[in-house]
């Protein structure tokens, strides 16, 4: 069942009308039903993945506390006897249990990721290479998987969990079936938002008065995201494809165009669906995590990453990353550097080594194919050189007398790490890394010649609908800018009543109107023929 | 006081919503005013709905060939055509269990043409036409159910806008203009035709295949002929004459197996070609697939002798309301 | 205290650490700097800091860093 689609509406009407009936106590009981049927809606194999998932956590999450209650009670009990060495010795056993237990939910349920997720590209390079060195025409079959619904994106969470049990950050959660319901919560399923136990978990069990105003505001989030989604993203697909697949035909400013308008289109889509999670979740009075603050207004790439899927970017900062800094081994090499008095090299190594990992994997997140490890990889290269060149682009800002905090640097910052981005994304709009590279190569080569009744011709964007598209992008721009001061929702709901509604008017009418969905309207199919 | 003030304003966002919803829904819905008239009938037949005494349902050869005037002037008989372009023999059903919600016909004439298609026919714009027109009712909901294609979708029915919002690119000041149109079009569902093109054999020869009535056909045809005698409404099968050779003697057959059961009526008007005096060299507009004006002229009057010998048919031209009524529509 | 203030300044020196209390959750420390801050400590303090205390809780204030290094000295 799509988040886009009139089924998901009646669904999820039907799942709040159920849980605001149930006593406050028991919601959660409905929220778990309701995501479970969800979940199983589309394929109820998948649901034997989750369930794994889900009780091997448990069981993990299980043993691990077990064993910090006994070195406790163990301790306490001994506490006299114990000399201080013993305590600590004792401690790190009980610890290495811990990390076999983690280790192996860990491997589990990242090797079922990693196999339903990258098992045909080994097979697909062995049967690559059989052909071109020894010239076999036998293959080896591709391993038949349908990734389940979200998979990604419940490991990940979960896994979360579970290491941060591990360190002792949480109590574990006892009941099962609200454990399960911390893994399978359906507003966000299925692209996310990531979230976190300690913020999830306690809203999604706390007693909740029913109160209209979170439907309300749950209803305008969710109408923005579809204006996001269907009024700019999917009216953009068609355009930004058939340009790629002829770029050859369609070289310089069409290409240009069409890798400004897939910023938009994905931003749209992905930004616009988690709308539509958090507003959905809002109505049954659970906040889920922000997932993109406004990533078109950053000024460097870093910070782009702070604000474009979030959810997954702390993930990584803080399951990866900073395990990784802190690696006995990277700490030590560090030092060393800095013993021998490379003082710059030492600092570096705790911070570069681990961002190449997180970067490495953040592509491999993305997909399986190699041109996302090549994109993971510019980026980790792009922010290396913008941290880097830092001292330079001071020095240069201070001769021009430009202020880095004036209009003129932020605009320029804006534009330049806009740009950087769009350019990035062509290894996620082409099918290879080197077809994206010939992207960007036919873009300045014969960069003539753009004429803008070809795109309404062949380009799939007629005229109208170019006109509405960019409208809609300026109203988002203008929203977002708006946002900057606040709650653009907060500052509707204060305005006169009358005018809240034509707002609301306004919104609705122009995503049922401009919005792209549906089969479309061929007058002449409508014209009486022969019966 | 205060419960009072909460009530009407939540009235009031009721209405205003309706209204909005509506509104859109009237301007992006096709508009069927000076092209494929036939949209309008569904929608045009509620005003008069209290002085139908007949009714004929059927497909594009009933709402051309029955002039509803004829059958005034001839019999005074006061009828409606609930036909549209390609309307299945399902569609027809729940217009008239839409039509018998408001107020009972006397007698109920359901045309046989289009039960030659199978099971899976499916013409979404001629559905379109057929059930937009509609009023809401649970008949309009089960009819949208009965007829949709895989991929149309009922809230497309419930809320058009959804199906027609793509119009925005080609929207009209006659969209607007005729949003709240009330006036007709049609004259009782009859679409008059003036064009003359001949047939070109001078003979009807159906067809030979041995084509049956499929399952859902039969289904419908006894759910109206049940619902027709359930009401004390009488019902009558009939095949509206036209020359065209894709009809077949099984197809009779089947039909008339089905009257014989329920003691009803079946008649078959190419069989009386001569009778009504048809000329297929001058009767039609299009090669003989439907009557044009001057041939529809003739089916009627032959028609309204028919019906009022078989059934009691009221004549209604001594009753001051039906009289005025029909002026107004004759005047037009 | 004044050794973290002191490292803390090497960093971000435009901040008032006596009283700032969101070094991360108002995001004026980004990763970098918290990687660098807790290199720094574990030279300075002789501790060992690991994942595990790699929670903004930890180190969103001078003084909230200053209770972790005690806490560790303790260990």
């Amino acid at each position: 069942m799509s988040f886009i689609s009139m089924d998901f509406a009646l669904y999820v009407t039907l799942a709040l009308v159920l849980y605001y009936i149930m006593p406050a106590a028991h919601r959660w009981i409905i929220l778990l039903v309701a995501s479970y049927v969800f979940y199983g809606y589309n394929d109820p194999a998948d649901l034997g993945y989750i369930i794994i998932t889900t009780v091997s956590a448990y069981i993990c999450a299980y043993f691990i506390e077990k064993l910090t209650v006994g070195q406790k009670e163990y301790i306490k009990k001994r506490s006299e006897e114990l000399s201080k060495e013993e305590k600590k010795a004792y401690k790190l056993a009980v610890k290495k249990k811990q990390k076999l237990i983690l280790a192996a939910g860990l491997v589990l349920n990242f090797g079922i990721l990693a196999y339903l997720k990258y098992a045909n590209l080994p097979i697909a390079y062995i049967n690559y290479y059989r052909i071109k060195w020894f010239g076999s025409t036998q293959m080896i079959p591709f391993i038949r998987v349908l990734l389940p619904l979200g998979i990604s994106f419940y490991t990940f969470q979960t896994m979360g969990y579970l290491i941060d049990i591990y360190y002792g950050r949480y109590e574990r959660e006892k009941n099962l079936f609200r454990f399960a319901l911390y893994v399978s919560y359906f507003p966000q399923i299925i692209q996310g938002p990531i979230s976190r136990f300690g913020q999830l978990a306690p809203q999604l069990f706390s007693e909740k008065k029913f109160d209209f105003y979170r439907i309300k505001s749950g209803f305008y989030r969710i109408m923005w995201g579809l204006f996001k989604k269907l009024v700019i993203a999917d009216r953009l697909a068609g355009f930004v494809s058939s340009v790629m697949s002829q770029k050859e035909q369609y070289t310089g400013a069409y290409i240009l165009l069409a890798v400004f308008f897939y910023s938009m289109q994905i931003y749209g889509d992905f930004s616009g669906g988690i709308d539509v999670a958090l507003g959905v979740s809002e109505m049954f009075g659970i906040e889920l995590a922000e997932n993109f603050m406004r990533p078109f207004f950053s000024k460097s790439i870093s910070e782009y990453w702070q604000r474009w899927h979030i959810t997954l970017g702390t993930w990584f900062k803080d399951y990866i990353y900073y395990p990784l800094s802190l690696n006995k081994s990277i700490m030590k090499l560090g030092r060393n550097f800095r013993e021998k008095g490379h003082e710059h090299i030492g600092k570096r190594i705790p911070i570069y080594i681990p961002m190449f990992f997180v970067w490495l994997l953040t592509g491999m997140w993305h997909g399986s194919q190699s041109r996302f490890v090549v994109w993971g990889l510019c980026n980790f290269v792009f922010i290396v050189l913008g941290t880097e060149l830092e001292g330079i682009s001071a020095k240069t800002v201070n001769a021009l007398r430009l202020s880095e905090r004036g209009l003129v640097m932020r605009s320029y910052r804006a534009f330049k790490t806009f740009w950087l981005m769009s350019f990035l994304r062509l290894f996620d709009i082409n099918a290879t890394a080197g077809e994206a590279f010939r992207a960007f190569r036919y873009m300045f080569i014969n960069f003539r010649g753009f004429d803008i009744e070809k795109v309404y011709e062949n380009l799939s964007l007629q005229k109208e609908d170019f006109i509405v598209v960019l409208c809609a992008i300026v109203v988002l721009f203008a929203f977002e800018l708006i946002q900057r001061a606040g709650s653009v929702r907060k500052r509707i709901f204060s305005l006169p009543v009358p005018l809240q509604w034509v707002v609301l008017s306004l919104l609705v009418t122009a995503v049922s109107v401009f919005g792209y969905y549906g089969p479309g309207y061929d007058a002449s199919s409508f014209i009486y023929g022969a019966f | 006081m205060k419960k009072t003030v909460k009530v009407i304003t939540v009235i009031l966002k009721v209405v205003l919503i309706v209204f909005l919803v509506v509104t859109l829904n009237r301007i992006f819905m096709p508009k069927y005013i000076n092209e494929n008239r036939d949209g309008r009938i569904s929608a045009e037949y509620y005003p008069f709905s209290n002085y139908t005494d007949v009714i004929f349902a059927g497909s594009s050869t009933v709402y051309s060939d029955i002039s509803p005037a004829v059958l005034w002037e001839k019999e005074g008989i006061s009828s409606y055509v609930r036909a549209n372009a390609s309307q299945p023999v399902w569609i027809s059903y729940y217009m008239i269990e839409d039509a018998i919600r408001c107020h009972k016909p006397e007698l109920v004439c359901l045309d046989m043409t289009f039960a030659k298609y199978d099971d899976d026919f499916v013409e979404e714009p001629s559905t379109r036409k057929s059930v937009d027109g509609m009023r809401m009712s649970p008949s309009k909901i089960k009819c949208a159910l009965a007829s949709m294609g895989e991929d149309e979708k009922l809230m497309e029915y419930i809320i058009p806008l959804f199906r027609f919002h793509t119009r925005w690119k080609e929207l009209t000041w006659d969209d607007i203009r005729y949003a709240w149109y009330f006036g007709a079009v049609t004259q009782n569902g009859f679409i008059d035709d003036k064009n003359i093109k001949a047939a070109e054999d001078a003979d009807l020869v159906y067809s030979e295949d041995e084509r049956r009535l499929s399952p859902k056909n039969v289904l419908y045809i006894e759910k109206t002929i049940k619902l027709c005698q359930d009401n004390g409404i009488g019902i009558m099968l009939m095949k509206t004459p036209a020359h065209s050779s894709n009809w077949t003697d099984s197809l009779d057959e089947d039909i008339r197996a089905i009257a014989d059961r329920y003691g009803i009526k079946y008649i078959n008007f190419d069989m009386y070609n001569d009778d009504i005096g048809l000329d297929y060299s001058t009767d039609t507009p299009d090669e003989g697939s439907h009557l044009n004006t001057s041939g529809a002229i003739k089916f009627s009057g032959y028609l309204a002798h028919e019906l009022k010998k078989d059934y009691e048919i009221t004549d209604r031209r001594n009753d001051p309301g039906y009289v005025r009524r029909w002026e107004k529509i004759l005047n037009r | 205290m004044e050794k973290i203030i002191e490292i803390l300044k090497g960093i971000h020196p435009e901040v008032d650490y006596t009283t700032e209390s969101g070094l991360i959750d108002k995001r004026i420390f980004d990763s970098f700097d918290v990687v660098t801050v807790v290199g720094e400590l574990m030279d300075e303090f002789d501790i060992e800091i690991t994942a595990e205390h790699m929670v903004p809780e930890n180190f969103n204030s001078a003084a909230a860093i200053c209770d972790l290094v005690k806490r560790l000295e303790e260990e």
